[in-house]
């Protein structure tokens, strides 16, 4: 029981979060409030900086797939495949048709065993009621078998093309290093028919838990593609106006620090911006296969929206396109003369972004004439969304208001916090170091 | 039966023994899986009648020790922490929540003592002895 003290909006609020639980990485959450006002409210990330960009200088461009896997277990694949095709670009290649179909394909399974495993076992859990998902599964099991049944279709459509899930081995700069045998897309393609309705009774499932509603005025940010839902290709655009070519993104977009993350903090033109699937959504919806759009509507959900929880159902309608595209591109499957494009190493600098599951990926390399890095730069998507996410908590603690209980408002910054995903070992890249002397 | 592992270290040992028992030829009825991560366990542990865990255990020594541990024997979890943290624990709990019987399962581990530990290829044998010793029709 609370008293009326415990809930007096003007009393000394005081939220101290020391490790956020059910997300990906470690971090915390500090949160001051006096006399009806926020007066702070930081997100730490506090995981040590990863160097990867500084480990990458000197590595021939065919190691550096191998090692921009290991910035991540989660989405590998997003750092390859980022990585790749900036490279690609460094080295004039066009990208072949097989070449662009496959690297959907296993996008596709990065996004669905992400989003599965997120919606299932991370958020799901907040809406109904329960501490964790292990307690949660003791009374909602089919729905958890079923979430971790489309996990495990990503993770072998990643298997299939990657040769594992985890830290994939078979991307290579100019495609894959082994085609995928028609036997073994044939068992798949009767696996994605199989998940096809598991899918859309997931999407339904996540639409329907009792989210809260968190209308927010937000940019949203994501690559665009004039003929497909975008994930490896296309400029980048937001929804008030941004169209870029990936090689402008370090003229709009900066990273500065903060005293209390690791993580940098992104600006487009000095604001915030949002990026993942329910930015993705307002900005491409209309390019998702009519299928899915015709489940959106089904459904009832609307996009674009404001309403920043509608990121959950974002994250579940992109987990049916991953089912729903894939059989489109593997049930026309053909073995190709050869799964790479020939190329010459060249010096220059490329950029490169991608949609990794959680958002919008940069990558930025530039190589010597042998093909080795002189220099990287990656920007996940979680230090780009960081700063929008400590903006969406303070908004969102002002819109529940300050009259509820710390446990309650702990909950609800807890629920924000997750509603991003958030990978909070990936954010944290390379810190400058500058050094003042007197 | 199941060994969890990865490429390199002592993490290497579940594969190790899953890759050598795949050579002896077990019942037809024994499928053998090497796991990346405990969390590709769970559908794995509901799907049998009856399974067996192999893992490399970080313990207080002496090196190569081995233990049989059932599920009482496995501390409790809670799934609060980043999938970076889903342990086997938290994998083997998940699947009891889901409905697993405890008895279905049994984990056998050795104790490295260190993750850079070379792996021995006694200790490989010795696990074998054992997989094979619970097969068979009077264990």
């Amino acid at each position: 029981m609370t008293s009326a003290a415990d809930r007096d909006p003007n009393r000394e609020i005081r939220i101290d979060v020391p490790l956020l639980t059910r997300v990906e990485g470690e971090g915390a959450l500090e949160f001051t409030a006096r006399n009806g006002k926020v007066e702070s409210l930081f997100l730490k990330i506090f995981e040590p900086p990863r160097l990867f960009e500084k480990f990458l200088e000197g590595k021939d461009f065919s190691e550096v797939p191998h090692v921009a896997a290991r910035v991540c277990g989660v989405c590998p694949i997003a750092y390859q495949m980022t990585s790749i095709r900036a490279m690609e670009h460094v080295f004039g290649m066009v990208e072949d048709p097989w070449v662009h179909a496959m690297r959907r394909i296993v996008y596709y399974g990065e996004w669905l065993q992400s989003h599965a495993l997120h919606i299932n076992l991370f958020a799901a859990p907040d809406f109904l009621g329960f501490t964790d998902a292990i307690e949660m599964a003791r009374r909602h099991g089919d729905d958890v078998k079923r979430g971790m049944h489309l996990q495990a279709l990503g993770n072998d459509l990643l298997r299939m093309l990657g040769g594992r899930s985890v830290h994939p081995i078979g991307l290579r700069v100019g495609g894959f290093h082994r085609a995928p045998t028609k036997h073994e897309v044939a068992d798949l393609v009767d696996k994605l028919l199989a998940a096809r309705d598991t899918a859309r009774e997931f999407v339904a499932w996540a639409a329907g838990l009792p989210c809260p509603v968190d209308e927010q005025d937000f940019v949203s940010i994501a690559i665009q593609h004039p003929h497909e839902y975008a994930i490896n290709e296309g400029r980048l655009v937001s929804d008030r106006g941004l169209n870029i070519a990936f090689a402008e993104y370090p003229e709009r977009f900066r990273e500065h620090q903060v005293a209390h993350s690791t993580a940098h903090y992104s600006m487009l033109d000095g604001s915030s911006y949002f990026l993942g699937p329910l930015a993705r959504m307002n900005l491409n919806f209309s390019q998702l296969p009519e299928e899915v759009q015709d489940l959106s509507h089904e459904l009832g959900l609307k996009f674009p929206s404001r309403d920043m929880f509608q990121n959950i159902a974002a994250r579940a309608l992109e987990c049916y396109l991953a089912v729903v595209d894939s059989l489109n591109i593997l049930q026309a499957y053909r073995l190709p003369s050869r799964p790479w494009t020939e190329f010459t190493p060249r010096a220059g600098v490329g950029h490169h972004c991608t949609e990794a599951p959680r958002g919008m990926i940069y990558h930025r390399f530039e190589l010597n004439e042998r093909g080795e890095v002189l220099s990287a730069a990656m920007i996940p998507p979680t230090s780009q969304n960081q700063a929008r996410l400590e903006q969406n908590l303070n908004s969102a603690m002002e819109h529940f208001g300050l009259d509820h209980s710390d446990e309650e408002l702990c909950e609800l910054c807890e629920k924000v916090i997750r509603n991003y995903d958030p990978c909070l070992s990936c954010s944290t890249h390379f810190l400058k170091l500058t050094v003042h002397r007197e | 039966m199941a060994g969890i592992g990865s490429p390199h270290g002592a993490d290497r040992l579940g594969w190790a023994v899953i890759d050598a028992l795949g050579e002896r030829g077990l019942p037809e009825a024994v499928a053998l899986r090497a796991c990346r991560t405990p969390s590709e366990l769970t559908p794995l542990l509901l799907a049998c009648s009856r399974a067996l865990v192999i893992d490399a255990l970080l313990g207080d020594g002496p090196a190569g020790a081995i233990h049989w541990l059932k599920m009482a024997d496995l501390p409790g979890a809670a799934l609060r922490l980043s999938s970076h943290g889903v342990g086997l624990v938290e994998a083997v709990q998940l699947a009891a929540a889901l409905g697993m019987p405890e008895d279905r399962l049994q984990v056998l581990v050795l104790d490295v003592v260190l993750p850079q530990s070379d792996i021995q290829p006694a200790w490989i044998d010795a696990l074998v002895a054992q997989v094979t010793a619970a097969l068979s029709p009077t264990a």
